[in-house]
C-alpha cells in the first residue's frame, strides 16, 4: 500500500525530507532564528537617532526666555549628557521619544504609549530623573539617576518589546 | 521682594493659568490625545495668573496669551498645588496683577500630578 510503503521510507531513510518531519521544521525554525537576527542588527540606524538628532539641533536654538517665563536656554553639557546616555540604553528597534525642553532649564525625552508613560528628565550632567507610570500594571516609579541607568534602560526595553 | 509665604490670599477654589509652550505639547499616544508635558510644570517657581484677580480686573484667560498667541493654555485649581506641598503665592508684576508663582521643587511625580489636574483652556496642536 501506498501508504505503508511511505510511513516505512520515514522510518528507514534518514535522508529522506517530505518537508513535513519535525526534524525539518526544527532545522527551518533555527536557521529563521539566526537569520532574524543577523536581519536585525544588519538593518539600516534606527530612526530615533535622527529623530532626536534633529529635535536637538532645533532646541538648541532657543534663546533664553524661550517660553515667556524667563527659562534659561538649553545648557550644552546637559545636552551632551542626555545624548551620550540615550544612545547607550537605546535599543536599535526603540520607539523615538518626544523631545521637550523643561521649563526652568533641562531636557526632557517621553513617550506615552503601548499603556506606558515613561519620562526622563535631564536636568545636569550626571543627574536625571525618571518617571515610569504603566497602565496595565499599575505601577509607578520616580526615580533620581546620576551614573547608573539600569531602571531606565529596563523601561525603555519594556517600551521597545511591549 | 514679595512674601513667599502663602497667606491664602489665593483660595483654593481659585484658577490657576499657565501658558504652554508649542514645544511643550506632546502627543499622548495612550489617549490618543494631545497633552502638556510635565516639563512645563517643572519650574521651582512656576509662574501662572490667578484667574479670579484677572476676572475682577475685567479680563478673562485671553489676557494670559495676548503677547503669546501661539501658545496653547491650562488651568488648575490653587488647591491642586497645595495638596502637593506647593505653596500659592500672589507675586503682583507692574504689568501683571494677576501673577501668581507655585512655589517649590517640582519632582517628575508632583509635576505629573499638577498636569493630571489641569485642562486645556486651549490648545494648539504643534506644527509638524
Amino acid at each position: 500500500m501506498l501508504c505503508g510503503s511511505s510511513a516505512k521510507r520515514l522510518d528507514d531513510d534518514f535522508g529522506f525530507d517530505p518537508g513535513l518531519t519535525m526534524a525539518s521544521a526544527s532545522r527551518s525554525s533555527q536557521q529563521t532564528y539566526e537569520n532574524f537576527w543577523k536581519e536585525y542588527y544588519a538593518r539600516p540606524r534606527s530612526t530615533w537617532e535622527n529623530d532626536i538628532q534633529k529635535r536637538i539641533a532645533d532646541l538648541m536654538k532657543l534663546p533664553d526666555n524661550w517660553d515667556g517665563y524667563n527659562s534659561p536656554r538649553l545648557r550644552e553639557d546637559v545636552v551632551n549628557f542626555a545624548w551620550t546616555v540615550m544612545k547607550q540604553l537605546m535599543h536599535p528597534q526603540a520607539p523615538s521619544p518626544q523631545v521637550v525642553p523643561s521649563s526652568g532649564g533641562g531636557l526632557q525625552l517621553e513617550w506615552h504609549e503601548k499603556d506606558i508613560d515613561l519620562e526622563v528628565n535631564f536636568t545636569e550632567t550626571y543627574r536625571c530623573e525618571l518617571w515610569v507610570d504603566d497602565h496595565r500594571t499599575g505601577t509607578c516609579v520616580t526615580k533620581m539617576l546620576t551614573n547608573e541607568f539600569p531602571d531606565l534602560e529596563n523601561a525603555i526595553l519594556l517600551l521597545t518589546t511591549r | 521682594m514679595p512674601s513667599r509665604i502663602d497667606d491664602g490670599t489665593i483660595p483654593n477654589v481659585a484658577w490657576l493659568l499657565r501658558r504652554i509652550h508649542p514645544l511643550q505639547v506632546v502627543m499622548d499616544k495612550n489617549g490618543g490625545h494631545y497633552r502638556p508635558s510635565s516639563a512645563a510644570f517643572k519650574d521651582p517657581e512656576l509662574s501662572v495668573d490667578a484667574e479670579l484677580v484677572l476676572h475682577s480686573l475685567g479680563f478673562d484667560w485671553r489676557f494670559s496669551i495676548q503677547q503669546h498667541p501661539t501658545h496653547s493654555l491650562v488651568k488648575f485649581m490653587a488647591k491642586a498645588a497645595r495638596e502637593l506641598q506647593l505653596p500659592v503665592v500672589l507675586d503682583e508684576l507692574p504689568d501683571n496683577k494677576s501673577h501668581t508663582l507655585v512655589l517649590g521643587k517640582k519632582t517628575s511625580g508632583k509635576a505629573n500630578k499638577l498636569r493630571d489636574s489641569s485642562s486645556w483652556v486651549r490648545c494648539l496642536p504643534p506644527s509638524l
